[in-house]
């Protein structure tokens, strides 16, 4: 048991970084006002960007970068037609996805056989192998990929830079009310292509670590919906980087269980009660394809609870996210 | 000197642009598909050939573009017929699959003759593609839920949905795959000709229905209404909550009827991802055919010959089927930027005499 | 008049299609007054306003502020000139501080980066460029700036925590923190848009007495309105707009309210309209002690009686903001109650849908015609038949015979002669002008032959000859026997078409009377509450007969 908790835990880790990565890109993007629901295929061109880059080098980091660059270019398509053009997000984001994964998958098709040495676990400097070798949680918590650790790093970079830089707070007014933002000074298109950029770079960089660190292959689709999940996980989280944190871990962790729902079986003894609703009714819940519908059945719940709970001045999503914005000209 | 771009909404759209923009961004978006093309060394004039002449042209070609055309333009119209109220549902591709899904269990688990049990699946397809579409629409009515995105998640769960019966209670006896067992006759949809389906005619039909909804009736002017002015459809007494999970239930049905009409008359058996993203591909078609149920038809034949089109072409040249998917993203994302030169006009005027600004001062100002 | 004032809008002349809105107006404006500007809704008040805040250019005419030529291409010009508005609707994000509203868009840097006050760091990295570029960009410091805040604030009485959210504050609190962000930005010069309509008159007072310490201090402040006992008590000097052109400026203390009023309002009749003597018929509204609430939730009703009886105009007066928009929004069946009765030609509506109305033939011209009188994006087919669409004619069940309602809506663009329409299915509504809108408009409500009109502004935004047009339509209507409640702005619409006209001011109904026995300057009075701080609390206060018959 003790295995397989430290397999699971592993594992979460691993899948958590690929929501914390695109779900933080998506959430700048969403904060500027911008949502861009091409997360799946941006994704995808880093994972594969980033991949290729990577046979052809043989460096992992220049892999990184490649599909961080991926993703931006991706990315850049939705600003210029959402901000400049003003066109609608969500039919815009949606070809996106489309675009990235059918580009993905017509470019990618002759790199499949490819292999690669990917990132590999790094222990944490000094005292590091004292800690990996804590039963069950060890190599969870401190022997991870780069990638891991970037990415928890920038939960609280996000955070402060929101919070705490001007940028953020002109950032966070462009997604508020970009009219008044203008009034104030505020650069609202410069804002809002460098918010929706800087996204796409964050959702190249989860497709990346997908390729490089998590599964060290690539094949085509092989995002397996992970970017709607990150589209989801910032309703999830409400738009705030630290409850963010705590939903790609549980996304996580369900991510990385689907897998492992086989070697599971929680069942109560066949003479308790019930026991023939209940013994079906843990199966049914804890299976791989239906625990897979949890991170969207929960988002769905978040979102309605807090839109019927809350006043509507008071809601987490940002005032003009969908709302392209045009100087008026008199 | 100081070039100015000046972007002005054109009061009036002139009659020439409206038409020929679809034809312009479909030509642009070939154009640099072409590109694409000419990196793989495949002959672009070839290869459009192959797709938009000689798949229309020959026999099994067409028969093809018909069939693909029936998910197609039920699944546009589940787009459309919302869209017509100002609501959007990204969500076809979910109440296609929850169709197929209920539908087959029907198809499978129930003994009828055919005249009978095929009505009786393409019911229940209805109604459950229609069930699942009402939840993002009571979301949105009562509680002013968004519905892109509801819509957008809830199809997610039913794709995982369908997946999970496939490879549990709805597996079939032979062998591991994750699909059911083969159609019945009796569960299968009629052939009409060169194995084109009934689904056809049930498709057209339900095109003629939309048209007529939206032409005919008071129902249709009450959806235009106040997809274009809910505030005053409302002031008139219209009422919003009734109109918007009519429309989606409608389109959740018309998805859902698609989705079983592929899987009784094409593929014979459901499987899990049994289709190629149909329901997302309904939301270009829809805005393709905002216009009318009609151009919403046009334009599911036009996408269902670049699906088999593109199908020949991996037969044929060679060309990754996938080539077609990005053609399809590339199309809409210039239909995007069609539809922003319509919208407005843009003057470039350069202008001499810069004002001199008065350099910054930095520094606070405590 | 000084040499050269404070601030001078000179000429200032500014055009949008059909209309003349500031119409080479001048205004002068002196440090440490209160200066107002008064005028009715349309006067020209806002443009220019929004000329010398850079929202609009000017296309003729010049502005100097302490003797500089202002070139205000932008909002961000006239900040940096020491100009500072605050808006009507106010310009915060709730989500966010009070501090974090004001320096938006100063880029105020972690205090260890600022080049001013104490820091760790050596005052060479810190003066450096890049040094300071990046802190301004990836830093904040809110601590000199809070400090700054709450200095100021103190220095002016206002009660703002600078660390409190927006949404945390009270509407006085947050039109003070918007008072806050110009102050912040050294504004010498304030512009206050109808500051006072979002505040109780409590908040009103303290915001008053705020103006008088900024004007002690050498501020100088615009105060726009359009209620006269706000200009008796806190402006000092005042300039009239009419029509887009400047009427004049007055020193309060040297004029009577009576004058003021004459200035705003004006005394030219602009049309005569006849009107038959009606037989008035049986009450076809009765509104019972209604109260509702605004869109902010504020009450804006507060315990309204009207009876309105077939064939008789009810005209009611006031300026905008006083309930106006409830009131027709309550008699339409639009707006919900939170206390009161609503009976139409004998049936109780009380919390019934919009639809009852419509089908207990309530007919509505609503204020703002393009968000609630049509679709704009529609055709005028339409939206001729946006009500009429569920009649017999036009087909039975659910079937819709659109070749009827095209020939429906030519009728009505023929009788009602909306100019502009080539094809009554092909041209939109939004592609009409404001006055032939209006007059479809018009046409789709009283073809339906009405026993209840509500119409709220008819002739506003509305070119001449459509204004005599759509008065006289609404004379004949009244002559077969439709009862109408017109709500305007417009003294002369109201005298000129009403049976019995009604005052309303802050909610309620303040004074009745007949066109015959009309004194304008009263009502003017009334309207703009003047008469209640002094003539009206002697003259005690005028009943309200509203002719109710008898009910209980």
């Amino acid at each position: 048991m003790a295995g397989f908790l430290g397999g699971l835990l592993n594992a979460t880790v691993s899948a958590a970084t690929v929501f914390i990565l695109a779900g933080l890109g998506e959430l700048i993007s969403e904060r500027a006002g911008v949502l861009n629901l091409g997360v799946e295929g941006m994704m995808l061109s880093g994972a594969l960007g980033g991949f290729i880059v990577t046979v052809v080098t043989g460096s992992t980091w220049l892999g990184l970068f490649a599909g961080i660059v991926a993703g931006m270019a991706l990315a850049s398509i939705h600003a210029f037609l959402c901000i400049s053009l003003k066109a609608n997000q969500v039919i815009s984001g949606v070809m996106l996805t489309l675009l990235g994964t059918g580009l993905t998958t017509f470019y990618g098709s002759r790199w499949v056989e490819n292999s690669i040495d990917g990132f590999s676990q790094v222990t944490v400097p000094l005292v590091g192998q004292y800690l990996v070798d804590i039963p069950v949680i060890g190599t969870a918590l401190f022997s991870n990929t780069p990638t891991d650790y970037i990415a928890l790093a920038l939960v609280p970079i996000t955070w402060y830079f929101l919070n705490h830089s001007n940028m953020g707070l002109e950032l966070i007014s462009v997604g508020e009310d970009p009219e008044m933002a203008d009034t104030m000074g505020v650069a609202v298109f410069k804002l809002r292509y460098l918010a929706v950029i800087i996204g796409g770079g964050f959702a190249g960089a989860a497709g990346a670590h997908l390729s490089l660190a998590f599964s060290q292959l690539w094949v085509p689709g092989m995002t397996a919906g992970r970017g709607w999940i990150a589209v989801a996980l910032v309703i999830f989280a409400q738009w705030t980087p630290s409850r963010m944190l705590v939903g790609a871990y549980l996304f996580g962790m369900l991510d990385a269980l689907q897998l492992r729902s086989q070697a599971l079986s929680f069942s109560v003894g066949a003479d308790t009660p019930l026991a023939g609703i209940i013994n079906p009714t843990i199966d049914f819940l804890m299976n791989g394809q239906i625990m897979a519908t949890y991170p969207y059945l929960a988002t769905i719940l978040v979102l309605s609870y807090a839109v019927i709970k809350t006043k509507s001045d008071r809601l987490a999503v940002p005032s003009a996210l969908l709302q392209s914005y045009s100087r008026e000209t008199d | 000197m100081n070039v100015e771009i000046d972007l002005t909404a054109r009061e009036r759209v002139p009659r020439w642009l409206s038409y020929a923009t679809p034809v312009l961004t479909v030509l642009a978006a070939l154009a640099v598909s072409a590109v694409v093309l000419l990196v793989i060394d495949v002959n672009p004039i070839e290869a459009y050939r192959l797709m938009l002449i000689e798949t229309p042209t020959s026999e099994i070609g067409m028969a093809d573009t018909l069939i693909t055309t029936v998910p197609l333009v039920l699944a546009g119209l589940a787009v459309y017929l919302p869209l017509k109220a100002g609501l959007f549902n990204i969500g076809a591709e979910g109440q296609l699959v929850i169709g197929a899904l209920a539908g087959s269990w029907v198809g499978l688990n129930v003994s009828l003759p055919g005249v009978a049990l095929v009505p009786l699946m393409l019911l229940t397809a209805g109604i459950a593609g229609g069930a699942l579409a009402a939840i993002p629409a009571w979301l949105r009515a009562k509680y002013d839920v968004n519905e892109i995105i509801t819509s957008l998640l809830l199809s997610f769960v039913a794709l995982q949905i369908l997946s999970y019966m496939v490879r549990g209670p709805m597996r079939g006896s032979s062998g591991n795959f994750p699909q059911t067992d083969r159609f019945s006759a009796a569960a299968t949809i009629p052939e009409l000709f060169m194995r084109v389906h009934l689904g056809l005619a049930i498709a057209l039909l339900i095109v003629v229905f939309t048209y007529l909804l939206m032409t005919r009736t008071r129902l249709g002017f009450e959806i235009t209404f106040i997809g274009s002015n809910d505030e005053a459809a409302e002031q008139a007494g219209m009422s919003r909550y009734k109109v918007y999970l009519l429309v989606f239930i409608l389109g959740g049905a018309f998805a859902g009827i698609g989705g079983i009409s592929e899987i009784s008359g094409v593929q014979g058996r459901l499987r899990a991802g049994f289709e190629p993203g149909y329901g997302f591909t309904a939301i270009p078609i829809a805005l393709l055919g905002r216009n009318s149920a009609i151009k919403v038809l046009l334009a599911s034949l036009f996408f269902a010959l670049l699906f088999t089109g593109g199908t020949n072409m991996e037969i044929f040249l060679g060309i990754p089927a996938a080539l077609v998917e990005v053609i399809q993203a590339l199309i809409i994302l210039f239909l995007i930027t069609g539809e922003f030169f319509k919208r407005y006009r843009i003057d470039f005027t350069v202008e001499r005499d810069p004002t001199p600004t008065p350099s910054e001062t930095a520094g606070g100002d405590a | 008049m000084p040499e050269s004032a404070f601030l001078e809008m000179q000429n200032i002349l500014k055009e949008f299609p059909g209309v003349v809105a500031n119409d080479h107006v001048d205004l002068q404006v002196e440090r440490g007054e209160i200066h107002g500007l008064l005028g009715e809704n349309g006067a020209g008040k806002s443009t220019l306003m929004k000329i010398l805040y850079g929202l609009y250019s000017q296309d003729e005419g010049d502005i100097y502020l302490d003797g500089r030529r202002l070139e205000l291409d932008s909002p961000q010009d006239a900040i940096d000139a020491g100009i500072g508005m605050v808006h009507q609707h106010f310009q915060l994000i709730p989500r966010l501080s009070v501090a974090q509203n004001v320096v938006l868009g100063e880029r105020e840097p972690a205090t260890l980066f600022r080049s001013d006050g104490e820091s760790r760091l050596p005052e060479a990295v810190r003066s450096n460029g890049v040094v300071q570029a990046l802190a301004r960009r990836f830093s904040l410091g809110l601590d000199v700036p809070t400090q700054r805040i709450d200095d100021l604030a103190d220095q002016y009485g206002f009660d703002i925590d600078a660390t409190a959210k927006i949404w945390e504050l009270d509407v006085g609190q947050q039109q003070r923190v918007e008072i806050l962000k110009a102050l912040y930005r050294d504004a010498d010069l304030l512009i206050l848009d109808e500051p006072t309509a979002v505040l109780t008159p409590a908040e009103a007072e303290r915001l008053f007495d705020s103006l008088e310490r900024l004007t002690e201090e050498g501020l100088a402040i615009i105060f726009i309105t359009h209620k006269l006992n706000e200009v008796q008590s806190v402006v000092d000097r005042v300039t009239i707009l009419r029509e887009g052109k400047n009427v004049g400026t007055a020193t309060v203390s040297e004029v009577t309210q009576a004058d003021l009023a004459e200035m705003m309002v004006g005394r030219e009749v602009l049309f005569n309209v006849e009107k038959d003597g009606v037989e008035l018929g049986e009450p076809v509204l009765q509104l019972q002690n209604i109260h509702a609430d605004n869109d902010r939730g504020i009450e804006s009703l507060s315990g309204i009686d009207l009876t309105v009886r077939a064939g008789e105009v009810v005209g009611i007066a006031g300026v905008s903001g006083n309930g106006q928009k409830e009131l027709a929004e309550v008699a339409a069946g639009l707006r919900r109650l939170t206390d009161g009765s609503i009976t139409v030609g004998g049936t109780d509506l009380t919390g019934a849908k919009p639809k009852r109305f419509v089908n207990n033939d309530v007919s509505f011209v609503p204020e703002d015609r393009l968000r609630y009188g049509c679709a704009e994006d529609l055709s005028v087919m339409h939206n001729a038949a946006m009500k009429e669409f569920t009649d017999e004619r036009f087909g039975s069940q659910m079937g819709l015979d659109y070749r009827e309602l095209a020939a429906y809506a030519e009728e009505l663009v023929e009788e009602f002669d909306v100019r502009g329409v080539r094809d009554v299915t092909e041209t939109n509504a939004g592609d009409l002008s404001g006055g032939n809108l209006q007059k479809l408009i018009l046409a789709r409500e009283l073809a339906r032959d009405p026993d209840l009109l509500v119409a709220n502004q008819p002739t506003r935004g509305v070119d001449v000859g459509a204004i005599e047009f759509i008065r006289e339509t609404l004379l004949e209507q009244r002559t077969d026997g439709t009862g109408i409640v017109l709500l305007s702005e417009d003294l002369d619409e109201i005298t000129d078409l009403s049976d019995r006209i009604l005052v309303i001011y802050e909610g309620e109904f303040v004074y009745e009377t007949t066109p015959e026995a009309a004194d304008r300057d009263r009502i003017g009075l009334e309207m703009t509450g003047g008469a209640s701080t002094d003539a009206a609390t002697a003259e005690s206060p005028q009943p309200i007969a509203t002719g109710q018959d008898g009910e209980p």
